[in-house]
């Protein structure tokens, strides 16, 4: 059973989808627990995302990593049985700020985050800080994460986070930042949790703030 | 510049933003960003030689315009701080003032530049929209070109005039998303190749109608094929063969060919600089990407010519001094012996004080003097 639960994690770290694919259908065909598969692809994407740290692996490697795992769990969440929910790490609802229409960090943001064990709840882009405190209100998240392209539209990140104190949201959230503007520094300035430079460390810092 | 381009010592190194009209030339004339987008072309000619007769740099950086009957093909909303450009059923999306193809675009009624909204096509639609090559007479006869002729018309006597082609992978990310085509590189690799290879044709189409209009030098800008987003053996399987073609035919032209790559080129520089380029421009450093310009003009020597990455982001929005001191820097570093050009590593942006570009130009010509030792 280890040998196959291997494999697949192999797949994963070789960028093999078709393979991946192929083993997860088969893991259902000799009735290995799913979870544990689940497990194994998570693992998987772990070793990957540690390469891209390290500059051993790049941005495509990362996505097609992601996507894999993503249609391979879909396969397996078919077969996990009703009471033994798949169990995540934490609640983020993420989008792109009002004014910016950019989508391509914060959707591999999203993805790395879910592949990696989060709930997430995607608002997607041009996102008012009205809705982004309605979103937090209704699901309560344990992360919000703020993505900006533009140097222009990311002071609008401080206009959500206004927001949150305002309706006395502020401190029930953790807010999360990045974007190719932003940094740190900005991070700090705005009064936000946490900064990331990329997906991989945007995985970092949700389970570094959640201590998961 | 021409002499620069010919990897001669000219008398002072020429300065030649990349400088987009849209951006800071509308600032200058006291326009909004979507007032020049939304504009006719008598209209961007003169934004585009306003700034060039006031800081008198070493060219006009032209582009290719809307087709003449461009608001047929779209339906412009107004969403109350914006305007959202789409196509209409059934019609390619025409950007105004751009000439890539894409699903839609966002203009802000303040000054925020406009944003285009990646495509969604499918591999197989997209495969079968790029199979309809525009010939360069129809490009042409679209009044496509109509923009390069009018400036060409006005100082191209005096100045030279360049125009952007783009290159097929940025396109073809451009068309299908990125992540749509990043995971087709693994998924439908042929497919993949067949639209880059299309994408091809139709900017060899371009190139011939740009040079026929008037271009005497043409930037070809290629993004999304650096190592801070896809591994350096897919830059060789996907976007080099393509950008290594595109140049070549180009070239066929009979105008000098810049070769602007965007993204992080070091771990693949060797290759980018087999495309047989006449110069090769890179973008500024940026988060995550440093872009050494010695180490890049230890690798060029006497192949190609070099523009330089001023730093248009920050540096050249900051403090004139600090902008004298890089300008300084840089043509020490990289300057001597000839083929040298004073650029900017990415366009100038909308609110970049008048000054700082005078700055600029001022330290370049003041620096950048010929003979230089070795």
């Amino acid at each position: 059973m280890n040998r196959i639960l291997d494999e697949l994690r192999d797949a994963l770290v070789g960028y093999d989808t078709e393979k991946v694919i192929k083993i997860s259908k088969e893991i259902l065909d000799v009735q290995i627990d799913p979870l544990r598969a689940i497990e194994k692809l998570t693992e998987g994407i772990r070793i990957v995302g540690d390469k891209f740290e390290r500059g051993e692996a790049f941005l495509s490697e990362l996505i097609i990593t992601a996507e894999a795992m993503k249609e391979a769990v879909a396969i397996l969440e078919t077969a996990i049985p009703k009471g033994k929910s798949k169990k995540y790490l934490g609640k983020v609802v993420l989008g792109t700020v009002e004014g910016d229409i950019h989508d391509l960090g914060k959707n591999i943001v999203a993805t790395m985050l879910s592949v990696s064990g989060f709930e997430v709840f995607d608002l997607g882009v041009n996102v008012s800080a009205l809705t982004f405190v309605e979103k937090v209100r209704e699901t309560k998240p344990d992360i919000l994460a703020l993505s900006a392209l533009v140097t222009t539209t990311m002071t609008k990140m401080r206009d959500v986070i206004v927001a949150l104190e305002k309706v006395g949201l502020r401190k029930k959230v953790k807010v999360i930042v990045g974007g190719a503007p932003v940094t740190r520094d900005w991070a700090n300035e705005i009064g936000a949790d946490g900064y990331a430079a990329d997906a991989v460390g945007a995985v970092a810092i949700a389970k570094k703030l959640l201590k998961v | 510049m021409l002499t620069a381009l010919n990897l001669e010592e000219p008398d002072i190194v020429p300065v030649a933003p990349y400088i987009y009209g849209r951006e800071y030339p509308s600032k200058l004339f006291g326009l909004k960003i979507s007032d020049y987008v939304l504009g006719d072309i008598q209209l961007r000619a003169k934004v585009l030689l306003n700034s060039y007769r006031m800081h008198r740099y070493d060219w006009v950086f032209a582009g290719m315009n809307e087709p003449k009957n461009w608001r047929e093909k779209v339906r412009i909303e107004d969403h109350g701080n914006h305007y959202v450009v789409v196509p209409k059923r059934d019609q390619e999306a025409v950007v105004p003032g751009q000439h890539r193809r894409v699903g839609g675009w966002v203009v802000p009624k303040d000054n925020n530049a406009p944003q285009y909204v990646m495509g969604d096509l499918k591999i197989e639609e997209a495969v079968k929209q790029l199979s309809d090559i525009e010939d360069y007479e129809s490009i042409l006869k679209s009044g496509r070109c109509e923009l390069i002729k009018l400036l060409s018309k006005k100082v191209g006597k005096e100045v030279l005039i360049a125009a952007e082609i783009d290159d097929a992978f940025g396109e073809a990310c451009t068309r299908l998303g990125l992540s749509e085509t990043l995971v087709n590189l693994y998924k439908k690799p042929n497919l993949m190749k067949k639209i880059l290879r299309l994408i091809n044709t139709q900017y060899v189409e371009e190139g011939k109608a740009v040079v026929e209009a008037g271009v005497e030098v043409i930037w070809l800008c290629t993004v999304l094929s650096g190592t801070d987003i896809i591994s350096p053996k897919q830059f060789e399987e996907f976007a080099l063969p393509y950008i290594r073609s595109e140049v070549e035919e180009l070239r066929r032209l009979g105008v000098p060919v810049i070769l602007y790559f965007c993204g992080d080129p070091m771990l693949i520089l060797d290759k980018i600089l087999t495309c047989n380029a006449g110069a090769y421009a890179f973008e500024e450093n940026k988060k995550k990407i440093e872009v050494d310009l010695v180490k890049i003009k230890e690798a060029v020597k006497d192949r190609a010519c070099l523009f330089g990455n001023f730093d248009a982001v920050h540096t050249l929005r900051g403090d004139p001094r600090r902008i004298e001191e890089n300008v300084k820097e840089m043509i020490e570093n990289v300057a001597p012996s000839g083929g040298f050009i004073m650029g900017t590593g990415s366009p100038v942006m909308y609110d970049t004080p008048p000054e700082n570009i005078d700055a600029m130009i001022s330290a370049t010509r003041r620096f950048g003097r010929y003979p230089k030792k070795t």
